[in-house]
């Protein structure tokens, strides 16, 4: 074959490529190119650690790949589908060079050691739940990190009860009266049950726990070894108790106070004088909270210890709060609640037949 | 430092400069654990004092007399943290420089063998733990890191998005939250070619010079303590 022949046959056949690498592509075509980018994008997500390592060729093979991907791209979709891919690629070389700031750790290099030291930790501990090893692992890193942080955790004061502020007396604003007619029906409220304030869960929990014992002592009933305003709440809670007269104080022998749980005195016996209110003040400060402290072991303390910090998790070994109890009512005569139920001079028919009798015939 | 001459400036008696010092100083103590170590801003201790006096300056020096004491007294240092800006808001930050407020953290003075040996309390050093792990994540992918990428270094731990019944964090999304309102980190939306994404970066508690420092020192021991080069997984 001629020179000129055989450089006519090549130009012909590179002519046929380029017309083959420009033809329109099949719809199933361009489906296998979207579909390929998809696999490679799947894959530098899943490798991102390896392509971001030195001594790997990840990144050399997955360029390579979508370099030859590339010229088959045509049409926009499988375009954006090949940016996508390299900016992928893009950011994984970007923080990888970040990385190089912290002297060539990574995250993940990082989470590799931390992994391979607590690998050692759980041959000691030698347990094999994932869930336990988690939590010993991260207090070990915790503890032995403290001082990075050196966290203070702060002064627990009376939380809860205490945070009620003084409500200002509001302004009466007097409207004019409407008389109600026949067809008037006052709005009927759903009894939803009120919410319980810290004071009120307090309480239920200390009339549980009386209920049960009967009779304990004064200090086993209100100390908390661990903090001396929880102390301070619990006697605020029992004050309630005592006020109602649904636990009563009395000394013994031995000259010991104890707390046992009564019945609360009812209306007739309040009027006729047979029971009164009495008050004394409990003096109680931090010096006598020390004291009673030493009076008492650990095994003895009744109410139990109220975590603010980390109430998701109950202590164990001690009762949480009782919630779900039948209300105490907290009865007072200062209160809406003492009413007198019978009205002696409407009810009763023999001083009702005396009134009768009392006026005078008309003749 | 508060001087003598600064107080000399105002018209109150040593009895209520005392008085408003320590109620700064309880607030400060009592608020920290209501908090659970959020900073407390500084308008609310401010608000303390101009509560009943209307001296301008008289706020700074009562805050800068209960930090002298704090320390003397409780050796807590109550530091001074500015709020720091998402580095892709820095066209608006200079505005905004001068709205940014400070805010408080309480830190111990104590020396870390005696801090770790008398006051670190087991019943948080898991949180500890998880603080100083996310931290160190943002820190080594350069400061800032995306949602996704931190959930993937976490699922390795151990430690998913998805996990509400943790026995040591319980709700893991919300440990992670509570790091962002405690000042640690910081996160913001972007908007990218794949539409919104959350990026997490170090805050300025995280950014503070001595814990900056001593993240370093303790990501270089866990690091090194290793000794075998890293797997890549």
């Amino acid at each position: 074959m001629t020179e000129i022949a055989k450089l006519k046959v090549e130009k012909i056949m590179g002519n046929r490529a380029d017309e083959l690498a420009l033809a329109p592509q099949d719809p199933e075509s361009r489906r296998l190119v979207r579909s390929t980018y998809i696999r490679i994008k799947n894959d530098i997500r899943e490798k991102q650690d390896d392509i971001s390592s030195v001594d790997s060729n990840k990144f050399d093979m997955i360029i390579s790949e979508v370099e030859e991907l590339h010229k088959q791209v045509q049409k926009p979709r499988e375009q954006v589908a090949d940016g996508e891919a390299l900016l992928d690629l893009a950011k994984i070389v970007k923080s990888s060079a970040k990385s190089c700031t912290s002297e060539g750790v990574t995250p993940s290099d990082f989470i590799s050691s931390l992994l391979r030291k607590y690998s050692k930790t759980e041959e000691r501990q030698g347990t094999s739940e994932p869930a336990a090893l988690n939590s010993i692992f991260l207090k070990e890193i915790g503890f032995s990190v403290s001082p990075v942080f050196k966290k203070f955790q702060g002064c627990c004061t009376m939380l809860g009860p205490m945070q009620t502020e003084a409500k200002q007396r509001k302004v009466a604003v007097y409207r004019k009266r409407v008389k109600p007619t026949q067809r008037f029906k006052p709005e009927e409220l759903e009894n939803k049950g009120q919410e319980k304030t810290d004071t009120d869960k307090n309480i239920s929990t200390m009339f549980e726990i009386l209920t049960q014992k009967k009779s304990v002592k004064l200090e086993s009933l209100i100390l908390n070894k661990k903090s001396f305003a929880q102390t301070v709440e619990n006697l605020f809670a029992l004050s309630f108790l005592v006020k109602d007269g649904r636990v009563e104080l009395s000394v013994d022998e031995k000259g010991f106070h104890l707390a046992s749980p009564r019945n609360a005195p009812d209306v007739r016996s309040i009027m006729s004088g047979e029971e009164a209110y009495s008050h004394f003040v409990f003096r109680y400060d931090f010096n006598d909270w020390k004291l009673m402290r030493n009076i008492l072991s650990m095994r003895e303390e009744l109410m139990p210890h109220r975590d603010f910090l980390n109430n998701s998790s109950p202590q164990e070994g001690k009762p949480t709060a009782i919630i779900d109890l039948a209300p105490v009512k907290k009865l007072a005569r200062n209160y809406g609640l003492v009413e007198e139920q019978e009205q002696p001079f409407v009810d009763s028919p023999e001083i009702a037949d005396g009134i009768r009798r009392c006026k005078p015939k008309l003749l | 430092m508060a001087t003598a001459e600064d107080f000399s400036q105002f018209d109150i008696s040593t009895e209520e400069k005392d008085r408003l010092v320590a109620e700064v100083i309880r607030y400060v103590l009592f608020k920290t654990q209501q908090n659970s170590g959020c900073p407390i801003k500084r308008d609310e201790l401010t608000q303390l004092v101009t509560k009943n006096h209307r001296q301008r300056a008289l706020p700074g020096y009562v805050i800068n007399v209960a930090r002298e004491k704090l320390l003397n007294t409780f050796g807590y240092e109550m530091r001074e943290l500015q709020r720091s800006r998402s580095s892709t808001n820095q066209g608006r930050a200079s505005q905004q420089s001068a709205l940014d407020s400070k805010s408080y953290v309480i830190i111990s003075q104590l020396p870390a063998d005696v801090y770790k040996k008398y006051i670190e309390d087991a019943n948080s050093s898991h949180l500890t733990g998880f603080t100083f792990v996310v931290i160190s994540i943002v820190y080594l992918a350069g400061g800032k890191i995306t949602e996704e990428n931190l959930w993937h270094h976490l699922r390795r731990l151990g430690l998913s998005e998805n996990d509400e019944c943790h026995p040591a964090l319980g709700n893991i999304k919300q440990a992670l939250e509570a790091l962002v309102q405690q000042r640690y980190l910081q996160k913001e939306k972007s908007n990218g070619p794949e539409g919104n994404t959350l990026i997490y970066e170090l805050a300025e508690r995280a950014l503070d010079g001595p814990i900056s420092e001593r993240i370093k020192e303790y990501i270089s021991q866990v690091v090194q303590k290793d000794g075998t080069p890293a797997d890549a997984d």
